[in-house]
């Protein structure tokens, strides 16, 4: 059995309610529930914390440093929402915070980037459950964030009593497949990841 | 000034000992002890100054316990660096089955009283309790330190409202007589009247005279309300002006008060302060440490207020509680900053910039002092 301790951090709670479920999905839709477990770090995790996203840009490489050296993380994950939606700018700033990253943490650290927001990714997720026979292909990332949360939360500004079991829920009935052909950005996410374990496996 | 303070079993203070300076800023999250640090330090120094029954805050077992850390009964300590020499105080059960306690002041290896009984409280300095050198440094740590101690906690609410007057010329812990303690040294004290005003003027350029003019209270009395005065002599009430503003006149009047604190214990002065007037409010705080030879102690919630120590990490105090409910004390500078350097340079990883925002590494978590 391969434990992989992890370390997070992020702007909001939603984005470490999906990456906790993800990574246990995962492993059980990879068959290697008996070989590999992914380990929060909580104490970590509610400890460093990013409240926006500039200041998740400002301290994600010491968060990521402080993780490796000082709490001894496997690998670790960060996570911020785009705000945009151009493919160029989701590469360019995936570009841009690789570069901030030590030479030694590259290989370690995942950076998950929905484009526009983490709700953009939940949102395919609610129609996929809603319409799971549907072959309509429409580009949700598009769409502002604003109407991403309403339609899952109801609300603009939803508190996280109301966002995080909706998100816990969801991200729960999350199809790999599914999500990889609607969002470039989650794609981009998951390739990594199933890298890692393929590397980890090895 | 104060160099060190060690207290011991006092509310969450289990065991905490901070090395102080000049102006000493303490952050962590709310219940982690910081208010707790300001209240021994005023207790514990009332008492030093002089053993009168009426500043034993302690004053049977209930009491210990009740002050004691998780309430058991036990003793408290509180020991003072001062001027390269330390005193110490302890209270205890007096263990006769009674419900007393005893106070003993430890000086240069000497206990006193040097005999123990009931009456010590009945005893002053003057009454030789304590020999020559005890009364000499009491004397001295009193008259540069701990005279007036008291912990400002000032209450904007409180300014606006109208007052009637009586005979203060000491500010109160909540800053609730400013009216009466404008008028008064008005009256009696025109020279610091109008060092007040010119200061105010000073950082908040808008204001250039206090005015106490009379109103009619809903009680029928007439009563006095603070109105300050453009350079127009446009008049604003107090309830018209900002919570900081009055937060800042009522800073000027603390420490320009007759008998001044020496040491200046202050809970949040960031209150009601804009942001970007922090720096005014800090600055002036620095500046008056330097001018009227203040130490100043105060707690913060505002990372805008922790910006301001960049370049003093050895001030800041970064409060904590541990599984067990005891407030950890860590210096910045010497048990978060230095350790973090040796490991990043042992590891040849770049160095984490703590001090280049202070305030934006401590929400994040890397200092610590965080709710969960």
């Amino acid at each position: 059995m391969r434990i992989l301790k992890y370390g997070y951090f992020g702007e909001d709670e939603a984005h470490r309610i999906f990456l906790a479920n993800y990574l246990e999905l995962l492993v059980l839709h990879l068959g290697k529930s008996e070989e590999l477990i992914f380990d929060f770090d909580e104490l970590f995790t509610y400890k460093f914390r990013g409240r926006n996203k500039s200041e998740v840009d400002a301290r994600f490489a010491e968060a990521v440093q402080e993780g490796f050296v000082d709490y001894q993380h496997d690998i670790f994950f960060v996570g911020r929402d785009l705000d945009t939606f151009t493919n160029h700018e989701f590469k360019d700033k995936i570009m841009v915070m690789k570069s901030q990253l030590s030479a030694n943490f590259h290989d370690k650290t995942f950076l998950m980037i929905p484009v526009q927001c983490i709700e953009h990714w939940l949102w395919y997720i609610k129609i996929n459950l809603k319409n799971p026979s549907s072959t309509k292909n429409e580009s949700l990332e598009s769409k502002p964030r604003k109407d991403a949360k309403i339609a899952l939360y109801g609300s603009a500004r939803a508190t996280n009593q109301i966002s995080n079991p909706i998100v816990e829920e969801l991200s729960m009935k999350l199809d790999f497949d599914y999500l990889e052909s609607r969002s470039e950005s989650f794609k981009t996410f998951h390739q990594q990841v199933l890298q890692l374990i393929i590397q980890t496996m090895k | 000034m104060l160099q060190k303070v060690s207290i011991q079993n006092f509310k969450s203070l289990k065991d905490v000992t901070l090395e102080l300076q000049k102006v000493n800023l303490l952050i962590g999250p709310n219940n982690s002890g910081k208010s707790n640090f300001l209240k021994a330090l005023e207790s514990f120094g009332k008492y030093i100054c002089s053993q009168h029954e009426e500043n034993r805050f302690v004053k049977n077992v209930n009491d210990l316990q009740d002050f004691s850390f998780k309430k058991k009964i036990d003793s408290l300590q509180f020991e003072l660096y001062f001027n390269s020499e330390s005193i110490e105080c302890e209270i205890s059960n007096s263990g006769d089955g009674s419900s007393d306690v005893d106070y003993r002041i430890l000086f240069n290896n000497e206990i006193f009283p040097r005999e123990f009984s009931d009456s010590f409280n009945s005893h002053t300095i003057e009454a030789n309790i304590f020999n020559d050198d005890a009364r000499r440094f009491i004397r001295k740590l009193e008259r540069e330190v701990l005279e007036n101690i008291k912990i400002y906690n000032i209450v904007p609410f409180f300014l606006v409202k109208s007052s009637s007057l009586n005979q203060d010329i000491t500010i109160t812990q909540s800053a609730s007589n400013l009216v009466s303690f404008l008028d008064n040294i008005k009256e009696e004290h025109p020279s610091i009247f109008n060092k007040i005003e010119k200061d105010l003027n000073k950082c908040i350029p808008e204001f250039k005279h206090i005015t106490l003019p009379k109103t009619k209270a809903e009680n029928g009395y007439i009563e006095k309300k603070i109105k300050l005065l453009d350079k127009d002599e446009n008049g604003f009430w107090a309830d018209e002006v900002s919570e900081g503003v009055l937060y800042f006149l009522a800073l000027l009047c603390i420490v320009h008060q007759p008998n001044p604190p020496k040491l200046l214990l202050l809970e949040e002065p960031e209150k009601g302060i804009h942001p970007r007037r922090i720096r005014e409010v800090m600055d002036f705080i620095f500046q008056l440490a330097e001018d009227k030879n203040i130490q100043i102690i105060m707690t913060t919630h505002s990372e805008r207020v922790l910006d301001e120590f960049e370049d003093i990490p050895e001030a800041v105090f970064v409060f904590d509680k541990d599984e067990e409910g005891a407030t950890q004390v860590k210096n910045l500078l010497k048990d978060i900053i230095e350790p973090s350097n040796e490991k990043m340079d042992a590891n040849n990883l770049p160095r984490i910039k703590f001090v280049e925002s202070l305030g934006s590494h401590w929400v994040t978590g890397f200092i610590g002092g965080v709710p969960r």
